[in-house]
């Protein structure tokens, strides 16, 4: 187990549940697509913050902290999850990548899609709860998994 | 390479497992492209009026348990799944002054 020390992640959480209940019964779709948003972002962190602990730990200095947590883009988030080595380090690691993955598509509809936004206030608070349960699943990986994982998602794939 | 009818009966079984005490109803499938044009799975997961879907654990559950479903098949489409609960309020429109939007 090992608890993320980087407060971004459950801020985002925070004010994603703030944006969707803090006002009205019925909040703006505006509302809603930044809470899918900062859903998105909490999880994208989370798991930046996985791999710069994992490889350098949290107590490292920014200047070695930062480069390991900036390596990992959005891109290679999703194809990484996706690659079989990595789902192959347990349940817990494929619910991660999917809950991102997931995340991924819907902040994108949410940041960029003109259209009425066409999801509602208890969908959306299951969108968060989704990316609370990710954070979750990432504070109680094992020791081991919780470095495997960081190694697989920074390390440039091996050509076969 | 599944079909949509063939997904939807591998998720149907599983939602009604996972999230019936949730109140699951039904589901659809829709195969397409996502965002970054990987071919994938589109699903939504439909829900009794009233029901409480916020249960993140659940939710999380039942898609990677289609997800691993799928994976065994040689499936790798992948399959995103929008949790839906009709007869909610919809959400105020971000258009300042139209009662409804101007692009149909």
């Amino acid at each position: 187990m090992s608890q993320i020390k980087h407060r971004i992640v459950r801020e985002l959480i925070q004010s994603a549940y703030a944006r969707v209940e803090g006002g009205s019964a019925r909040p703006t779709q505006t509302a809603l697509r930044r809470a899918v948003s900062d859903s998105y972002y909490a999880v994208f962190h989370a798991v930046c913050y996985l791999t710069a602990d994992g490889l350098v730990g949290w107590n490292t200095p920014w200047e070695s902290f930062e480069p390991i947590y900036r390596s990992l883009d959005h891109q290679d988030a999703k194809k990484r999850f996706a690659a079989p080595d990595v789902a192959a380090l347990g349940p817990e690691v494929r619910r991660i990548g999917e809950i991102l993955r997931d995340l991924i598509k819907e902040r994108h509809t949410a940041d960029y899609d003109p259209r009425p936004f066409a999801t509602n206030k208890a969908e959306t608070l299951a969108r968060i709860a989704q990316a609370q349960e990710a954070i979750d699943l990432i504070e109680a990986l094992p020791k081991t998994t919780y470095r495997k994982l960081a190694v697989l998602l920074i390390a440039k794939p091996r050509r076969s | 390479m599944l079909t949509d009818a063939e997904v939807l009966k591998l998720a149907e079984p599983i939602f009604a497992t996972i999230l019936g005490p949730l109140g699951f109803s039904r589901a659809s499938v829709v195969s397409g492209a996502d965002q970054d044009g990987d071919k994938a799975f589109f699903i939504e997961a439909f829900f009794e009026p009233g029901s409480n879907i916020v249960n993140g654990k659940a939710l999380v559950e039942a898609r990677g348990q289609l997800h691993d479903a799928l994976t065994a098949l040689g499936e790798e489409r992948f399959p995103y799944v929008s949790y839906r609960l009709p007869g909610e309020p919809e959400p105020y429109s971000d258009d300042l002054d139209e009662p409804a939007s101007p692009h149909p």
